[in-house]
């Protein structure tokens, strides 16, 4: 067993696109030899990888990346949360001497392969699986709960309902980083401000989540290579993986039954990694919280304990979250207005952060970074990285 | 001709005594022989006990609301014709369960009247000669 520090090495990503003519292996392929690349690296040398979806497996990127010797894979399930749950892994597998320059890859084809958030899609067989799917069937469909967004519909009602909590502050979420978005070459939304106006015009899609609440669909790809610190040549940019933890929601298999519909899995992940990290809230610099919705951004300030429940609207008022605030959250524009990368964009993000490479973004001093995943029926991942 | 209302699995025997209920006007959950704890949605064991001795159990039909959805947009052409539509999560009482029982229904009173806290009462609402549970604003 070795005891090395675990890095990020490289980092790559495609262009973030709605429409493609690249195939779904041509885009993994390419994120992944673009981390190569800035790692320095040959490809071949790879000798993990974690993938997080089911979109390619682990023989498509050996036999396309023509890896000498594959000795770890895995592909994770925890949807949004899989992300950053996955770097954590690749650094445990380097640390533990399985392997030694582990890949996590990330591919979105969201538009390209059909599914978008406008479609009524008849058949419900073709839906994406989620946990216990005859729950889904018997309990949900019939009712027309039928995506993702109306779970987290009923945890939103609920949340309004027990703690008085301000929706505005979604909206604050949505003009922050739309902002943020503006100042990053790879956001989908750049040259496309948001204005207060236009933010509250926009229609109700689940009450009470607007269009503007809700992240991007995307076709793009991002790959993360974590290696051994010293194991590459780039030691300069290398970040450090800090501390790393999921963790998951009570009941886990339901949501619209569990005991607390308000309960998610990042309360028990982040006190974990912070843990392990050694450092406190007060430390980060800069946080890329995974922001499927405007709302999911809120309840992770909260669960994480940057704020108490109900008052995130609060605390992200007034520029609290933009560039130049107290606490920078989502720099690139994340998934609401840079792309839907599962989350590994936000990853991405935290190294340009770290490495001090962000440009018009860059938070001054950034030396620690905090990344999170938000999955499915409420999982939670937590990264804390450093320099 | 529109898309018909998504069904449940009539096939799948977790769902069939708490199917046979709705058909018969009553609402029905899961109890464990063993150790006499009540679960929704339905299992293949006891998430007490772990036991597989598990049999359906009449509940109270009447509740209060616990949280809900509206919904502002078609993700299935059979709702197309009619959003706004609301969905409830309601919390029936039981004094053999160990923690509170909720169930997804359809709210069938006005929207305006929807709100978390609200007491509903259930009855089964027919579509195309399939049971469906819904919930009613108690007066």
């Amino acid at each position: 067993m070795t005891t090395a520090t675990a890095v990020i090495a490289g980092v790559g990503e495609t262009a973030y696109t709605r429409g493609t003519s690249q195939t779904v292996r041509q885009l993994g392929i390419e994120a992944v030899r673009k981390a190569c690349d800035d790692a320095e690296i040959d490809a071949e040398s790879i000798d993990g990888v974690i993938m997080v979806t089911d979109a390619l497996g682990n023989a498509d990127y050996a036999t396309y990346l023509r890896l000498r010797d594959l000795k770890f894979h895995a592909t994770l399930g925890i949807g949004g949360a899989s992300c950053a749950s996955a770097v954590g892994l690749a650094a445990a597998a380097v640390r533990a001497g399985h392997a030694s320059r582990v890949v996590v890859v990330h591919v979105s084809y969201q538009v390209s392969g059909g599914r978008r958030l406008g479609s009524a899609a008849a058949n419900l067989v073709q839906r994406p699986l989620h946990p216990t799917r005859e729950i889904r069937v018997n309990l949900e469909f019939p009712h027309g709960m039928i995506v993702p967004m109306q779970w987290y519909s009923l945890h939103a009602n609920r949340w309004l309902y027990e703690t008085g909590a301000d929706p505005a502050g979604m909206a604050d979420v949505a003009l922050a980083t739309r902002a943020h978005a503006q100042l990053n070459a790879r956001a989908f939304f750049r040259d496309k401000p948001l204005l207060r106006e236009q933010y509250d015009a926009s229609p109700l899609i689940v009450a009470p989540f607007r269009l503007f609440d809700i992240c991007l669909d995307s076709d793009g790809a991002a790959a993360v290579l974590i290696a051994a610190d010293g194991d590459t040549t780039s030691r300069q940019r290398n970040v450090r993986v800090l501390g790393a933890a999921e963790g998951h929601p009570d009941t886990p298999d339901d949501l619209a039954s569990r005991p607390d519909v308000t309960n998610m899995g990042i309360a028990k992940a982040g006190p974990r990694a912070l843990a392990q990290a050694d450092v406190t809230l007060a430390d980060i610099d800069v946080a890329e919280i995974y922001d499927c919705f405007t709302f999911v951004v809120l309840r992770q300030l909260e669960e994480l304990g940057f704020c108490a429940r109900g008052e995130s609207p609060e605390f992200v008022k007034d520029g609290a979250i933009s560039i130049g605030g107290r606490l920078p959250v989502n720099t690139h524009g994340g998934l609401l207005s840079q792309a839907h990368v599962g989350g590994l964009n936000h990853v991405v993000e935290a190294v340009h952060q770290l490495r001090g490479e962000g440009g018009d973004a860059q938070v001054a001093g950034a030396s620690v970074a905090l990344v999170t995943g938000y999955g499915d029926l409420g999982d939670g991942s937590v990264l804390v990285l450093g320099r | 001709m529109s898309e018909p209302r998504p069904i449940p699995d009539e096939a799948d025997p977790l769902y069939a005594d708490h199917l046979a209920g709705l058909r018969a006007g009553s609402l029905r959950a899961q109890i464990c022989s063993s150790c006499q704890h009540v679960q929704w949605p339905p299992r293949e064991l006891c998430l007490r006990c772990g036991s597989s001795e598990l049999h359906g159990h009449r509940v109270e039909n009447a509740g209060t609301v616990y949280t809900f959805s509206v919904c502002h947009r078609a993700f299935h052409p059979y709702f197309a014709d009619r959003i706004p539509y609301g969905i409830v999560v309601v919390e029936v009482g039981d004094g053999a369960t160990d923690g509170p029982l909720r169930f997804v229904g359809t709210y069938a009173s006005d929207l305006s009247s929807l709100r978390c806290g609200v007491p509903v009462v259930a009855s089964t609402e027919w579509t195309d000669d399939h049971p469906f549970l819904q919930w009613t604003a108690a007066s």
